[in-house]
């Protein structure tokens, strides 16, 4: 069991329970789409389908931060205040002083950075843990949003900007080309570098990662930064595709990106699971709501749906493996 | 064995001072400078506001020292009041309304401990699920509203008293009480600890893992349930919202009360404690007329800083014993 996980860690290979958890995941997805689009004819329409990537687009990439943190054993809770607060920050900066849009958004970015490595160095150098560690920091960074916007509504952003949310380029949109760059950009940094290797042996293994001298604290360090920044830069994202920004928009994104994740494989254990799980994660999430609401079902059932998805996801997982095993040996 | 319940007992006398002291500082600091804290009012009201948290917290402190976690509390203390709220409008009398708001939180505590102890799905994923439906069920029962309650009888649970002191000091001191006997005086309560900081060695002893896990999430549940009733009362509402992020600060007060989140040890008083820090933080800050907000920034600020307290207490305790 150790070895063979050792062995799986050097490269990514094939396996049977890999393979069985992206099928059932893909099965799942198509039977959802089949069974809605029985039901309601007007699922299957460009524009609709258009719509769900859209709105899927913001959860994966947060989910692509919470998917990394949780890979290396980890949790990021603060995710939903980071959000609210540097994308507030964006805004106010756009729109108050006038700072052109790609400026205001790098200025955003640096204040997530910076946000993260807070989280990173409270729970690698003071040795919290990082539940309670981002829990502490959500409410804080949820009083700063308050304290820097107090109840404001902004919104009348440039051209520039939401573009980037409802623009579209040779017919596809804006928000979905970015969604897929980012899924690009991720799935080479956790397949194809050494950085990506060492975030899955840490999740895998901390105390073999440390014995053979990967340097945990900075590994760690990083991955919350970039957490961080996935927020940040989803919920600019988010802010230009509906044009407006509130001190309290965030609320919900670190579960939806929880959600994603886990429906998605990430094994909460760390160290196993894929960006693409991820993808379909969020794609179901979204799709879900998308076709309660097409249904007319009141979007009140939708958490029942969701919680019920996320626990028949993992609890489906540890059956899978078990049949993988057969195959295995 | 003979040592490691002397390390247990050094490792309370440490502990639970560390987090009673912030207390003591917190209450004096509040009664000098913010008005009203120290009146008797708002002394009783304090006993009303915590009695929630503190009865979430001993329950979440039994979960943790089983080594799992339960993140539905905040979202059954909802479910119960939202049932109870349901139940009165139908004409139930309050009795029925009660325990049927109390028990449909055992059995959501009954239906995750059955997952995660036969499925063997991490507690945090399962209880992760089950807030979403908890509270999809209670949003979907009053339609995303709340119910106002005007049962009379109802509301004397937060408004009555009792030999002086109000009603819900009182439940939070039987919920207290029996969470004290169960788990120092009872099998139950030893196999927790011993589940907790050894499972396979727990299991390999003849404990019964699963059976005990399960319990121990119903035991979880019912107390968020009561803990519902208890804020159900107070507001006069049935709202699905009203425990929303409660089972965080739950949570917060167990780890700062010196409970460490990895399981096996566990501190009563240190989490009932850590619930009154939390509630006379609240207090304290609102009575300054600081936006809830900055109030609870300024939670969250404490909360760490009282974590690291405690975890450096732990630390040197450990140091101190070897």
């Amino acid at each position: 069991m150790q070895i063979s996980k050792v062995i799986s860690l050097a490269r990514p290979r094939f396996t049977w329970t890999r393979f069985l958890t992206a099928i059932s995941r893909l099965l799942v997805l198509f039977i959802m789409v089949v069974v809605v689009s029985i039901l309601n004819p007007k699922f299957l329409t460009t524009g609709n389908i258009l719509n769900v990537l859209r709105q899927a687009a913001p959860i994966f990439i947060i989910g692509v931060g919470q998917t990394i943190v949780i890979l290396a054993r980890g949790i990021d809770l603060s995710m939903d205040s980071v959000a609210s607060l540097t994308s507030v920050v964006t805004a106010t900066l756009m729109i108050d002083n006038k700072i052109p849009f790609y400026l205001a958004m790098a200025i955003g970015l640096a204040l997530g950075a910076l946000l993260g490595l807070f989280n990173g160095l409270i729970i690698t150098k003071i040795k919290l843990p990082p539940f309670v560690a981002t829990f502490g920091t959500w409410l804080l960074f949820k009083g700063l949003t308050v304290l820097w916007i107090d109840g404001r509504v902004i919104s009348g952003f440039s051209k520039g900007f939401t573009y980037m949310g409802i623009g579209r380029l040779f017919g596809v949109p804006m928000i979905i080309l970015i969604a897929i760059l980012v899924y690009i950009f991720f799935r080479i940094l956790l397949n194809q570098t050494t950085f990506g290797r060492k975030i899955y042996s840490i999740g895998a293994n901390p105390d073999a990662s440390r014995v053979s001298g990967l340097k945990i604290d900075r590994i760690l360090i990083i991955v919350f930064i970039i957490s961080a920044l996935m927020a940040t830069f989803g919920s600019q994202l988010y802010i230009a595709r509906i044009d407006s920004a509130k001190s309290d928009f965030g609320e919900g994104f670190a579960l939806d990106a929880i959600a994603a994740t886990l429906i998605g494989g990430t094994s909460f254990e760390g160290g196993v699971g894929t960006i693409e799980g991820t993808v379909i994660g969020a794609l179901i999430i979204i799709l879900l709501r998308n076709a309660m609401n097409l249904l007319g079902i009141s979007p009140y059932w939708q958490g029942l749906a969701t919680g019920v998805i996320i626990i028949v996801a993992v609890l489906g997982d540890t059956y899978l493996k078990k049949i993988a095993k057969r195959y295995e040996t | 064995m003979k040592i490691a319940t002397r390390n247990k007992l050094l490792q309370q006398l440490r502990t639970v001072p560390s987090i009673g002291w912030i207390l003591l500082g917190l209450l004096v600091l509040f009664i000098i400078i913010a008005p009203h804290f120290g009146s008797a009012d708002n002394g009783f009201n304090l006993f009303r506001q915590g009695a929630v948290l503190a009865i979430v917290a001993s329950g979440m402190m039994v979960t943790i020292t089983s080594g799992g976690i339960d993140l539905a509390v905040g979202s059954l203390v909802g479910l119960s009041g939202v049932i109870v709220g349901y139940s009165l409008k139908q004409g139930y009398p309050w009795e029925v309304a009660v325990i049927g708001g109390i028990l449909a939180c055992s059995i959501a505590g009954l239906i995750s401990g059955l997952i995660i102890a036969k499925g063997r799905i991490f507690p945090f994923v399962v209880t992760f699920g089950m807030l979403f439906i908890a509270r999809s069920i209670s949003l979907g029962l009053v339609q995303g509203g709340s119910i106002h309650i005007e049962n009379i009888p109802f509301s004397v649970i937060n408004e009555g008293s009792f030999l002086f002191l109000p009603i819900p000091f009182w439940i939070t001191l039987f919920v207290i009480l029996f969470i004290l006997l169960l788990m120092k005086r009872t099998v139950f309560g030893r196999y927790i600890f011993s589940i907790g900081s050894d499972p396979m060695g727990a299991s390999w002893m003849g404990i019964n893992l699963d059976l005990n896990r399960i319990l121990v999430y119903i035991l979880s549940g019912s107390l968020a349930g009561i803990a519902g009733v208890v804020l159900s009362s107070r507001v006069r509402t049935g709202n699905a919202l009203l425990g929303q992020g409660l089972e965080f600060f739950a949570i917060a007060a167990v780890v700062i009360g010196g409970t460490p989140i990895t399981g096996g040890r566990g501190s009563l008083a240190g989490a009932v404690l850590g619930a009154l820090v939390i509630t006379v933080l609240q207090n304290g800050l609102s009575l300054l007329g600081l936006s809830s907000e900055i109030v609870s920034a300024t939670v969250g600020v404490t909360l760490v800083l009282g974590v690291i307290f405690a975890q450096s207490v732990y630390r040197g305790g450990l140091r101190a014993n070897k």
